[in-house]
């Protein structure tokens, strides 16, 4: 959580993805690999957003419909992937329901910290990348993992 | 031994007598036989030379024994030729007949419609037909004419046509007029059977129904156009592998951008970036086929619809009883004008067989020449 507080720090490039009528990217630094997720594997006892497992490099990877997290549609296209964030020996991955692009650090502008009277907003969003005059949202994903983890548990 | 020798040197000349008289024994035999072995290698030389000329009559005999089947075999092979030609010529006759009547039987023109029946024989009886389909006024005129002799009388005749009296009197009018009559009816003949038969009740010559016929024809186009369609549906399959193959490699485009990213290395860069642009071509190429396959799928649907939408209105058209109102006019036409020609021509018959009149007498007029002249 100390990582999602810091200041936003310049990035190398983005991977953006679409969800909804918003942009939203992980920072390469931040992104382990990518991978097909058209079959997850379900994991026992778990609620939403939380969408299964997935395998990745040798090891198995809880994955998150990060659409869900966000209030759209669940992302159960033919063609889904899974993004795959790592934090130290941690990872997640997320899944989002189209192929993502790489925007390199050379073409953004930013980032800024996202202000807003809302609050939640403000604990979700880390930072703004500009590219190109379009905004592109980086989110406290491990954050969102925290919260549905507890979302889960107690429901 | 030693009374041999005794002997000999008692009588020496024994030896000499005896080697004589086997000498002599000899030459007799030689002289003896000499003529019998003469006389029998004459008879053998004779015999060979006979077998000689025996065999070299027999070959030259065989040698044009053989002369004559190989002219024999010629022949036969340009009889054969011709004969091919001769059925070839028949096939395209037949196949050139076979389309005129579908044409015919379709309401369309074959001589104006179609260049093929251009050429041949088709082309002369084909122009007979339409020059008597186009002498139906005159006939209908023969009709009228013949009527309003029958009804005025003599005096009110036309003058272009053959006055009646004329060719009641004038054998050579009459043998002229029949003569005509007789071509038009055998014009009218070679073409009426196709028309009759086939434009108001349909069919074929192998027997079928033209329900059967569309049924037929739209059943085959539907069978070859789903055959694509399925066709396609395994292209639509392929194109989806060939995403998947496309989003794997876009995977590895990028994974390998993101490890040149993170790492900075310049090779890993340029690796990932021929692995983006393979990926992107190979994006493009699903796309199109994608596109393609879409789009002549639902050409392919359309198509379908349409044929059994066309083979429903031509059921229902047949089922009302006009298949074809162009064709069936015609053929009415045809069967009009055919009998109209059959009935002047059996008056005129008969009129050739009855001793020819002091004046010509007003002859009946029959039915169906009045219900056709006045209509």
């Amino acid at each position: 959580m100390d990582t999602d507080a810091a200041d936003p720090v310049k990035t190398r490039g983005l991977l953006a993805f679409r969800i909804g009528d918003v942009d939203f990217g992980a920072r390469v630094e931040d992104v382990a690999g990518l991978v097909e997720a058209d079959r997850l594997a379900p994991l026992p006892g778990s609620k939403e957003p939380i969408a299964g497992l997935v395998a990745f490099r040798g090891g198995i990877v809880i994955a998150l419909d990060l659409a869900v997290f966000l209030g759209e549609p669940s992302s159960s296209g033919p063609h889904r992937f899974a993004l795959v964030l790592t934090r130290g020996g941690d990872r997640l991955a997320l899944v989002i329901p189209s192929m993502p692009r790489l925007v390199p650090g050379s073409r953004l502008s930013g980032p800024e910290r996202h202000e807003s009277a809302d609050a939640d907003a403000n604990a979700l969003v880390d930072s703004i990348y500009d590219h190109e005059g379009s905004p592109i949202h980086c989110l406290h994903y491990w954050a969102a993992l925290d919260g549905a983890s507890g979302r889960g548990a107690a429901a | 031994m030693r009374e041999e020798e005794g002997v000999a040197r008692r009588y020496p000349l024994i030896p000499v007598l005896s080697a004589s008289v086997i000498v002599s024994i000899a030459a007799a035999s030689m002289f003896l036989f000499l003529p019998l072995m003469l006389a029998y290698a004459t008879a053998t030389l004779v015999s060979v030379l006979g077998a000689i000329g025996v065999a070299a009559v027999a070959s030259r005999s065989a040698r044009s024994r053989e002369h004559e089947l190989l002219h024999h075999i010629h022949r036969l092979e340009t009889d054969k030729a011709n004969a091919a030609e001769l059925i070839a010529r028949a096939e395209t006759t037949r196949r050139q007949v076979e389309m005129a009547t579908a044409m015919l039987t379709e309401g369309h023109d074959p001589l104006v419609e179609s260049p093929e029946l251009r050429v041949g024989e088709l082309h002369d009886l084909l122009e007979a037909a339409r020059t008597a389909r186009e002498s139906l006024p005159v006939v209908n005129r023969i009709a009228v004419d013949e009527e309003e002799l029958v009804e005025a009388g003599p005096d009110r005749i036309p003058g272009t046509w053959p006055r009646t009296e004329d060719v009641a009197s004038d054998p050579r009018a009459r043998a002229e007029l029949l003569r005509g009559l007789d071509e038009l009816i055998h014009g009218l003949e070679s073409l009426a059977p196709a028309r009759m038969e086939s434009a108001p009740r349909g069919g074929d010559p192998s027997g079928r129904s033209p329900t059967q016929l569309v049924d037929a024809v739209v059943q085959t186009a539907a069978d070859g156009i789903e055959d694509l369609a399925a066709g396609l549906m395994r292209a639509s399959e392929l194109a989806s592998v060939a995403e998947r193959v496309t989003n794997r490699a876009t995977l590895l485009a990028l994974n390998a951008a993101l490890e040149a990213t993170r790492s900075g290395g310049e090779a890993f860069g340029a690796i990932a970036e021929e692995t983006r642009q393979l990926a992107e071509f190979a994006r493009e190429a699903t796309d199109t086929i994608t596109r393609l396959a879409g789009e002549i799928e639902i050409k392919v649907g359309e198509t379908i619809t349409a044929i059994h939408a066309t083979s429903e209105d031509a059921k229902a058209a047949l089922a009302a009883g006009s298949p074809a109102p162009r064709a069936s006019s015609v053929a009415t036409e045809i069967q009009r004008l055919y009998e109209r020609a059959t009935q002047l021509r059996a008056g005129l018959s008969a009129g050739a067989a009855r001793p020819e009149p002091e004046s010509p007498a007003p002859r009946k007029p029959r039915d169906s020449a009045r219900a056709h002249g006045k209509g």
